[in-house]
């Protein structure tokens, strides 16, 4: 029972939070009863890496056969306690700025959305099991959905939430297909044993998921709300994926599809950096931060270094959110963000170190350059999106004002401890030198930036010779990663098929299609007796 | 009293009174719910054939009544087969005041309780053919009510379940000359193909089942699916006895392959076919000729787990169905069309009809976290071992019930109006969110359901 302990007190705390808002000055209350518990959590995570209580067990569905059911287990590892004790804190940070996005409609119930999340969120990365995980995940695309209706007062952006949800649950199927052609070699799928085409199959649901095969991004077009509370659903929903991909065996990929799988990834690394650096503001770049550190992760996969691939993980959440609920700004507190940029840099003695690992090996092909520009458009991307003016800090209320910085620190320090404790290597020196060429890199990349454009960023992909390049790189990706010539494909089939359904139904329920009724069953009794086996 | 004294000849003259009751709508209703529930529980705590001990009375069930020659025959085996037709019924009428209060609902609808479970238990089983049709005839008005005209569907709905009587009544007659000269097994196979062709009629499978989707769009929804409901699970339960009770049909590999064949079929077309489909009622017909291809399935599989999965399937298959069509119901009630783009947007005034709708879908379609998914799951993995086409097939039809189910989301969501509201009232709430809860505690926790429900194979002990 301990080990479901603080999903169970996040989901406690929810409710309580959102009964509590009913209350006089409940608003208060509410945060207070928010933030205390959500402190005892992390607290209480954070001791579970020294102490592992036992794996909490569902029983399971086969009735005829319940020692061979697929299981459905939740339980804390190396794993699971990294991306969730990373999400608790992310939590937290949510909740100790919140009241600098009051205006925002930052409010006891986005708080309780949140605490609901995050507890799905810590469940999904618990997930021992590729059934649990799969339980896991629609728990969270749900949510998900469920907050983009909610919230959205225009179906363009509700259609996203709805697109997302779609992709989810193809992924969610795959899943389902996995878990059944596993069972031709007898056994059930587990994260330790896989049968190749299952392998293939759990491996292209991850991807899916993540937005990396074929590449999607249904929330290209960010909300221009709720940064906390979509910030934590979107990061919640990508760390269900990565754990699960953290877990994938080492020699789990089909020799023969690696190759492809690592060219797309790369290439999409590539193209979500570049995007990420034009973004207009981190908010709309989100969903490129996303896609990066997801495709990161799984080149780690494709390596056979699954475990480099939580470093990854670990800043995407950590860094990342520390810089999404920089809403309110001033120069002191941009150093304290960009201490969340050298954890991303992977600098030796930084968490995102021991993550290189995953990524390149000396000495550098063209994949790994092109992995390490990509980093390098990242970092400096991160760099670029906090040092943007946005609201003033000054203008926040006094107390706001001294919660709202531990927040910050909370989260991007939380990476560093969580590196420190939970990685296998902790803080080590990792592979320094793609890490320096990194960082020099993005210097680079800054220089030309403030120096050859002085014009914002944003404009390089509007204007000139820059903004036509971008586009035709853009169309050139689009096409051919997206996969945009498959759903060409695809609608045409749908298009065939339809009209094939609807002259079908027009024959059968048409004046003689009692008639056809029988021709079909003589011509199947035909074709049976005839030999046509099966 | 003998046990099919109880659970026919009472539920038959129960329906013959509440037609004399016929005007007072909710009282009958009420009646045919509360007798629903008593037979139900009678056939959870009555001990068929064993003597009870009843405040110092001591007296036996028998288990059998003759008439005319023939017999009658429920035994202890048969109680949890009671148990799921009445607790079907008690479910259904109880729903009905709020669903189709019609004068027509109880009595009939308890006729075709009555005609089906006599159905079950008749012996020689042959019979069977005449009281499947009573019943069917029994669902007519409640399908096409006094008033209400006549559609195609209707009519082809009486004419393939008319067929198969002639069908199963040969087939009868084939296997007693069989029997006579057993090495004779050209006979044997004659009467397996009448057989089939009797079942395939009566469960509307591929290629008689088009009657189903047209039938849903002449008929109200929620009377619809009280035939839909109870007829398959009946004709699927007389299926098993008839297999149960015929040894070369037990033996036989050719039936399972082409038993195989049929439910694939179904599953594709049906899956294909809702996926293309702007009308919810007529999904509503796919889902029923969809779920049926997956009881085929699971009958191919031919070994205890896939009779297992064939009976675990019936609770999530029902309550789906259900919640579908008390949904429709809804909809239909408030004089919305039942097509894709009348309830455009509806999510937002009808959130929990809405809900129910979405929910019952994506069960079908086997969604996780939902009812249907545990069963569903099993069969795919079974269906790995035995028939890689199988699967494969399994996943195209559900791959198309999936868009079709993510269609219907994306239209009920399709809105620009800023405000939410519930136009539902508090017994709709209740009964829209239990449903919901209900496929939700089925889909986490299905063991604690499927335990009692297995229990029905113990009427066909020759299965396994």
């Amino acid at each position: 029972m301990l080990t479901i302990l603080p999903v169970a007190l996040l989901f406690i705390t929810a409710l309580a939070v959102y009964f509590l808002r009913f209350l006089r000055r409940g608003t208060g209350y509410a945060w207070m009863a928010a933030v205390l518990m959500t402190i005892i959590t992390w607290g209480g995570v954070l001791a579970l890496n020294w102490f592992t209580p036992q794996v909490f067990t569902i029983s399971p569905w086969r009735p005829f056969d319940p020692g061979n059911a697929d299981a459905i287990r939740l339980g804390w590892d190396s794993i699971s306690w990294v991306y969730g004790f990373s999400l608790i804190s992310a939590e937290l940070a949510v909740l100790l700025t919140a009241a600098a996005r009051f205006r925002r409609n930052s409010n006891p119930l986005t708080w309780a959305t949140n605490l609901v999340l995050a507890g799905a969120g810590i469940a999904a990365v618990m997930a021992q099991t590729p059934l649990a995980l799969l339980m896991a995940w629609v728990v969270l695309d749900s949510l998900d959905l469920l907050i983009v209706m909610r919230l959205s007062r225009a179906w363009k952006f509700t259609s996203r939430g709805v697109l997302a949800f779609v992709v989810r649950s193809i992924s969610s199927f795959l899943l389902i297909g996995a878990l059944s052609i596993q069972r031709v070699e007898g056994g059930a799928l587990t994260f330790d044993s896989m049968f190749p085409q299952a392998s293939l199959l759990v491996l292209l649901s991850i991807g899916l998921r993540l937005g990396l095969l074929p590449l999607n991004t249904p929330y290209s077009e960010e909300f221009p709300f709720q940064r906390g509370l979509i910030s934590f659903v979107r990061l919640a929903a990508h760390t269900a994926g990565l754990a699960a991909l953290a877990r994938f065996p080492q020699s789990g990929v089909p020799a023969v599809w690696q190759p492809f799988l690592y060219t797309i990834t790369v290439i999409i690394c590539l193209y979500g950096a570049v995007m990420w650096l034009a973004a207009r503001n981190e908010v709309q770049g989100r969903p490129y931060w996303l896609l990066v550190l997801s495709g990161l992760s799984f080149v780690c996969i494709l390596q056979g270094q699954p475990s480099a691939s939580i470093a990854w993980g670990l800043v995407m959440v950590t860094s990342g959110m520390g810089l999404f609920l920089y809403s309110a700004r001033n120069r002191g507190l941009t150093v304290l963000v960009l201490l969340g940029a050298l954890a991303l840099s992977g600098l030796p003695f930084t968490p995102a170190a021991s993550g290189w690992a995953g990524l390149v090996t000396a000495p550098f092909g063209l994949g790994d350059l092109v992995i390490i520009l990509s980093m390098a458009l990242l970092l400096a991307g991160y760099v670029r999106h906090s040092i943007q003016p946005a609201d003033k800090f000054n203008e926040l209320d006094g107390w706001v004002r001294g919660i709202y910085p531990i927040g910050l620190v909370l989260v991007i320090l939380s990476g560093w401890i969580a590196a420190l404790f939970g990685l296998p290597v902790g803080l080590g020196t990792g592979q320094w030198l793609p890490a320096v060429i990194t960082a020099v890199l993005a210097i680079g990349i800054g220089f030309v930036r403030w120096r050859v454009f002085p014009t914002r960023m944003a404009s390089l992909a509007d204007n000139g010779w820059s903004g036509s390049l971008i586009r035709a790189a853009d169309r050139t990706i689009t096409n051919v990663v997206r996969l945009n010539w498959l759903y060409e494909i695809l609608w045409f089939i749908y298009r065939g098929l339809r009209q094939l359904v609807n002259f079908v139904t027009v024959i059968f329920e048409g004046e003689g299609g009692l008639m056809w009724a029988f021709v079909l069953l003589a011509l199947l009794v035909t074709l049976l007796t005839g030999g046509g086996g099966f | 009293m003998s046990s099919p004294v109880i659970w026919i000849v009472i539920p038959a003259v129960v329906g013959l009174f509440l037609w004399f009751l016929r005007s007072k709508q909710q009282l009958s209703l009420i009646l045919a719910a509360g007798i629903c529930i008593i037979l139900s529980v009678l056939s959870i705590v009555l001990p068929i054939g064993a003597a009870v001990n009843l405040g110092g009375l001591t007296f036996t069930i028998p288990s059998t009544l003759p008439v005319l020659g023939r017999r009658f025959v429920l035994t202890a085996s048969d109680q949890m087969i009671l148990t799921l037709l009445y607790g079907l019924g008690a479910v259904w009428f109880a729903l009905a005041p709020l669903a189709w209060p019609h004068r027509l609902f109880p009595s009939f609808g308890l006729g075709m309780l009555a005609s089906l479970t006599a159905a079950l238990a008749v012996a020689p089983i042959l019979y069977a053919a005449l009281l499947v049709e009573t019943a069917v005839l029994f669902s007519i008005p409640i399908l096409s009510p006094p008033g209400r005209l006549v559609g195609q569907g209707l009519q082809r709905y009486l004419i393939f379940q008319t067929l198969a009587v002639p069908a199963i009544l040969f087939a009868g007659w084939l296997l007693g000359v069989a029997e006579a000269n057993p090495a004779d097994t050209a006979m044997f196979q004659r009467a397996g193909m009448f057989l089939g062709l009797g079942f395939a009629f009566w469960l509307g499978v591929f290629p008689f089942y088009n009657w189903v989707p047209m039938m849903m769009t002449e008929t109200h929804p929620f009377p619809a699916g009280y035939v839909l409901s109870l007829l398959p699970t009946a004709v699927l339960l007389l299926g098993l006895d008839f297999i149960n009770s015929t040894g070369f049909l037990r033996e036989s590999a050719v039936l399972f392959d082409i038993v195989r064949i049929i439910g694939i079929l179904m599953v594709v077309t049906g899956g294909l076919w809702a996926a293309f489909q702007v009308n919810l009622a007529r999904v509503f017909g796919y889902a029923v000729i969809f779920e049926t291809g997956f009881a085929l399935l699971a009958i191919s599989v031919n070994t205890l787990d896939g009779w297992m999965l064939f009976a675990a399937a019936f609770l999530p298959r029902l309550l789906a169905l259900l919640i579908f069509a008390f949904a429709l119901a809804v909809l239909e009630n408030q004089g919305i069309p039942l097509t894709l783009l009348g309830i455009r947007g509806l999510a937002r005034r009808f959130p929990l009809t809405a809900l129910g709708l979405l929910a019952a879908i994506l069960s079908i379609s086997g969604f996780p976290l939902l009812a249907g998914l545990p069963v569903r799951l099993e069969i795919f993995e079974q269906l790995a071992i035995t028939s890689r086409t199988a699967l494969i097939g399994a996943g195209i039809g559900t791959t198309g019930f999936l868009f079709c189910g993510m269609h219907i989301l994306s239209e009920l969501i399709h809105s620009d109006e800023k405000h939410w509201t519930m136009v539902e009232n508090w017994p709709l709430r209740v009964i829209l969110i239990g449903g919901c809860l209900f496929l939700l505690a089925f889909g986490l926790f299905p063991e604690t359901f499927y335990h009692s429900i297995l229990f029905i194979l113990q009427a066909f002990p020759h299965l396994f």
